[in-house]
């Protein structure tokens, strides 16, 4: 482990880690930019939806007064034209409501209305609402309500563990993958293409300490990397942003129910599946590396391992291939969050074994790797 | 043995880059090896220290085999400065060679001032002339004060000043008892270096190429030649007769002033001394360009 230090140093003080990092820090400063930006946005958004509802409801209420007019003793269209009235009166209700601080309230119209909707649809009625989205949004008001928490907007949240859970989507979203492949991208085939391999392969050390100290100063960096982004959102979230709680419920869908989670049980699953994914992906980096000694053609292939990986197993329609599968958590997100016929943490061991399996290799490889073959 | 290169063959696909090369080192001494661009000098090196594979043939340095990574702790080879890290400093690239090595971290500052780099190397390299970063490369394969020392073009592009720095170090090496092998173009600096050349055309190396080519020969006139055959060969000295009837001996061979004190001694006059040097350029224009002697 003599090598580690010395690997950490030359990719840590590398001009292109550090300009990465400043990078990282804007971007979160930009994020949340926007989020300020975008927070007159929202009351227009939830107007517009409000609205939209209402012209739909408007719309049918007044084509089941026409059907009552028309046939006073139809009791179906009289039935109709009472819930679809109540319908367009709670949405009166939540227009009044928006941008009020009065969240409680709007959460119980909403799922009034919701409920209305519900009774409207089961008349065999259309509305521009799926019995899904109905169900989930009446379970996450609820939720909210019994945990008294006020609701956050999806996108542009300045509550602080609202916005770090945002960094954190947009970071295990296939973001970590690319940072990771920018820092350690020449590490190992840069060596060989610009010949300074050469030095390590002029010590006295076994070659299987270079693959060794790549992989676990990869390792550090992608920690240090990931506790920078952290560090940054959560110090941004805290001085610029505003109150939350990081017990905030997130629906997760498991075997076709609804559940729910917090953003920290979020955060943490996706960063361990996101961990376990960046070694895989790391190990596949290396062995590739010593394949090619070129990083435009390690890259290319690398990624085009991941993305064939990700659609091939994903395409396999059989339940228990989860468990086999080390590409699933390429895009953890809907891994976490849909869990249906599986459950989030089924890939780790698959990743996990793949990712040791292509360590050795990359060791057996090095043995006999010279900069020429 | 220090250096033993029997046989050695190196194919890239079908092209024949190294045609059976045979080297012997038994005592320290500093080889030059010469030739164009593509005749095989750095893939020689790069296949003697293990970097590339060999198709055919042995090497072995220092009694050992050329695979055998214990070697680097009396072995260095010093190749072109894209082996150094623009990220890291001079002084980073020595602590992680005397720590490879198990060299004293006390070393960096002697072989720093050696080598003239002490003002600079706690910068990065990114920001390091072409001259510094060849000391610093200087300094890296010297700091383990090795037996063997491979030199891949130490000469190229460095000013004068760095040159003659380079150049005394070598020397001073040498003296040590260090024994090299030094790939250049530079046949001025060269011809200053060693009078060993050895020359590689097309992944041979030229056996007719091998000492005493880098000297000064003498032309003397005397007045009376058999007298002066007489002496030289009774103290067993290697001279010639050219047809113009002059003495013809090289300086390796013998100095000039102990043939005038034999001639002196024995009553011999000399009537005149022509000289003339004959340096690498001169025998590499002979085999590369086909100008003649």
């Amino acid at each position: 482990m003599k090598l580690l230090p010395f690997e950490l140093r030359k990719m840590f003080f590398s001009k292109k880690f550090l300009y990465l990092l400043l990078f990282l820090v804007i971007g979160i400063v930009v994020l949340f930019g926007r989020n300020v930006i975008f927070q007159s946005y929202i009351e227009t958004e939830e107007m517009e939806e409000v609205e939209s509802l209402l012209s739909t409801a408007q719309n049918k209420a007044r084509m089941h007064q026409y059907e009552v007019l028309q046939d006073p003793e139809d009791e179906e269209a009289r039935e109709k034209s009472v819930v679809s009235g109540g319908i367009v009166d709670l949405l009166y209700d939540l227009r009044q409501s928006v941008g009020s601080d009065d969240w409680q309230n709007r959460l119980v119209t909403e799922n009034a209305m919701f409920a209305e909707i519900m009774n409207y649809k089961d008349m065999g009625e259309d509305f521009p609402l799926s019995y899904k989205e109905i169900d989930q949004s009446v379970a996450l008001n609820e939720n909210l309500l019994e945990e008294n928490i006020r609701p956050e907007h999806d996108t542009y949240s300045l509550a602080l563990p609202n916005f770090v859970k945002q960094v954190v989507d947009l970071y295990v979203t296939f973001g970590a993958i690319i940072i990771m492949l920018l820092i350690i991208g020449e590490s190992m085939s840069g060596e060989f293409e610009n010949r300074s391999i050469n030095m390590l392969y002029m010590q006295p050390l076994k070659k299987t300490h270079i693959v060794i100290s790549k992989f676990w100063s990869s390792v550090l960096l992608y920690l240090l990397t990931t506790g920078v982004i952290l560090a940054g959102a959560l110090l941004i979230g805290a001085v610029l942003g505003e109150d939350g709680t990081f017990a905030y419920p997130l629906l997760v869908e498991q075997n076709g129910a609804i559940a729910f989670m917090t953003i920290t049980e979020y955060m943490a699953q996706a960063l361990l599946v996101l961990s376990v994914t960046i070694g895989l992906v790391i190990a596949l980096y290396l062995l590739y590396s010593l394949f090619f000694k070129h990083t435009l053609a390690t890259l290319f292939v690398l990624l085009a391992t991941l993305a064939a990986g990700y659609a091939l197993f994903g395409a396999l329609p059989y339940a228990g291939v989860a468990w086999f599968n080390p590409f699933q958590y390429v895009m953890p997100e809907d891994t976490i969050l849909i869990q249906n016929m599986r459950v989030w943490y089924q890939g780790i061991l698959a990743v996990l074994v793949l990712t040791a399996v292509l360590y050795v290799i990359s060791l057996q490889k090095i043995k006999t790797s010279k900069i020429d073959s | 043995m220090i250096v033993k290169v029997e046989n050695l063959k190196k194919r890239y696909k079908k092209q024949m880059v190294l045609k059976g090369i045979d080297i012997t080192i038994d005592k320290p001494q500093i080889i030059a090896l010469v030739g164009p661009n593509g005749s095989g000098k750095t893939t020689l090196l790069n296949c003697m220290t293990n970097l590339i594979s060999i198709n055919e043939g042995t090497v072995e340095l220092l009694g050992k085999k050329h695979t055998d990574t214990s070697l680097f702790y009396e072995l260095a080879y010093l190749q072109d400065n894209r082996i150094l890290y623009g990220s890291l400093t001079g002084y980073d690239h020595l602590k992680f060679i005397c720590k490879m090595q198990k060299i004293p971290l006390t070393e960096i500052d002697a072989v720093a001032q050696r080598v003239g780099m002490e003002s600079y190397m706690k910068k990065r390299v990114r920001s390091y002339s072409l001259g510094m970063k060849q000391h610093l490369l200087l300094a890296m394969v010297i700091i383990n004060k090795p037996k063997l020392l491979l030199l891949d073009e130490p000469l190229t592009g460095l000013d004068p000043t760095s040159a003659i720095t380079m150049r005394r170090i070598l020397l001073e090496l040498y003296e040590e008892g260090t024994t090299m092998i030094v790939s250049s173009h530079n046949l001025d600096e060269i011809d200053r270096l060693t009078n060993t050349i050895y020359f590689m055309k097309d992944g041979a190396l030229l056996k007719e190429s091998l000492e005493h080519i880098a000297t000064t020969h003498y032309y003397v006139t005397v007045n009376d030649v058999d007298k002066a055959k007489e002496v030289l060969t009774e103290e067993g000295l290697s001279f010639s007769v050219t047809e113009e009837n002059q003495i013809h001996f090289v300086e390796s061979d013998m100095e000039l002033g102990s043939f005038i004190e034999n001639m002196n001694q024995h009553g011999v006059g000399i009537a005149n001394i022509e000289n003339e040097k004959v340096g690498a350029e001169k025998r590499y224009r002979e085999l590369f360009e086909g100008t003649p002697s």
